[in-house]
């Protein structure tokens, strides 16, 4: 019984080694929790943003600052601003790309953290999950597997390359 | 016993979607000038009531709406086309009534009108007399137009996520003037 219980904890430490997620998770010092996410690039995001705004961020769906994944758009929701942009008038701006790129990455920060590292699948974020139907989704499935959206988004997360072309075909219409 | 039992009816009976009836409540009254019908409530989420699970389930939409003049002003316009297409290319086209109302009706009702069930996205363009309007974005889900297309208090954050009421022409047009045969008001007070 001894042997099983020792058996045991040599594992539990061995498994907590390779555990990223216990890396990226800690106190601040002050009693409060941080995660901080290991996120895909966010200087290609200026070419995937369009592809959630376009996709997700109606102002009936995502584009709505009540509903998780809030996604600002020049058609869309906009961020409060001093330069008289309204939904329909003026581009999405830096600041609403920023923003919008931080709904993406902060929806499920461990997981995201997980898909960077390699460890699970881009399907396994619900970014993906849902708007494929592989998990249930309000809106329906707003992408088909292996559509322009879904390799632009999947080459973003994976890292390897933006799918430059397919983010301009997918941010141009479905 | 038994008036326990009928306590926990009248519980259950009045217990009701806190959503829905949170945007019910939040709708402004019916105009005593207008009676309920295909003329009232212009301008207003009209699904919010008319659903299969609103107080006007007996008369549910897929998708209706109020096509005003211009963005300055809420007139109903007369005989506009809305043209409806989904994401699975079908087709639908509704006129709107003297007050700028239209509704979709839902397969299974509306007594032999036509009826649409479209699948989001849906993409919708307004037009009249050679005049045509199109949405630059998508319909994801929504069913009722003012839901996104209302006026928004200008000193609230709303401004921000309401693209204003549905309008075809532009602030600098000359819309034909209101239906004078309307049996109501086309001009919303």
């Amino acid at each position: 019984m001894r042997s099983r219980l020792r058996l045991l904890a040599i594992t539990a430490v061995l498994l907590s080694i390779g555990c990223d997620e216990d890396e990226l998770t800690y106190d601040d010092g002050g009693g409060i929790r941080v995660t901080t996410i290991l996120a895909p690039d966010q200087g290609q995001f200026t070419m995937v943003s369009p592809v959630f705004e376009l996709r997700c961020g109606s102002l009936d769906c995502h584009g709505q600052p009540g509903r998780p994944l809030r996604i600002y758009s020049g058609l869309g929701l906009r961020l409060p601003n001093d330069a008289g942009n309204l939904p329909g008038v003026n581009a999405t701006t830096p600041d609403e790309i920023a923003e919008n790129y931080y709904s993406v990455i902060g929806l499920e920060p461990e997981e995201m953290s997980r898909v960077v590292a390699g460890e699970d699948p881009p399907t396994d974020l619900l970014i993906l999950a849902k708007p494929l139907m592989l998990e249930s989704h309000k809106g329906g499935p707003a992408i088909a597997p292996g559509d322009t959206a879904d390799l632009c988004i999947t080459s973003w997360l994976l890292g390897a390359g933006l799918d430059t072309t397919s983010c301009a075909a997918a941010a141009s219409g479905f | 016993m038994r008036r326990k039992h009928t306590l926990f009816s009248i519980a259950l009976l009045s217990c009701s979607d806190p959503v829905t009836s949170g945007a019910i409540n939040a709708l402004p009254g019916e105009d005593p000038n207008i009676p309920i019908g295909e003329f009232h409530r212009a301008g207003q989420p009209c699904v919010v009531c008319h659903d299969p699970s609103g107080p006007a389930s007996s008369s549910p939409f897929a998708l209706a709406g109020t096509v005003f003049a211009q963005p300055q002003n809420t007139v109903g316009v007369d005989q506009a086309t809305v043209a409806f297409t989904d994401s699975s290319g079908s087709s639908f086209t509704v006129q709107t009534n003297c007050v700028g109302n239209f509704f979709v009706w839902r397969p299974g009702f509306g007594a032999g009108a036509p009826t649409w069930n479209p699948e989001f996205p849906i993409f919708v363009r307004i037009f009249k007399n050679g005049l045509a309007s199109t949405m630059q974005g998508q319909i994801g889900r929504e069913r009722s137009c003012a839901n996104c297309h209302y006026d928004a208090d200008p000193t609230s954050l709303q401004i921000y996520s309401s693209a204003g009421h549905l309008h075809l022409y532009a602030t600098s047009d000359t819309p034909p003037p209101p239906s004078n045969d309307c049996p109501v008001n086309p001009v919303l007070q």
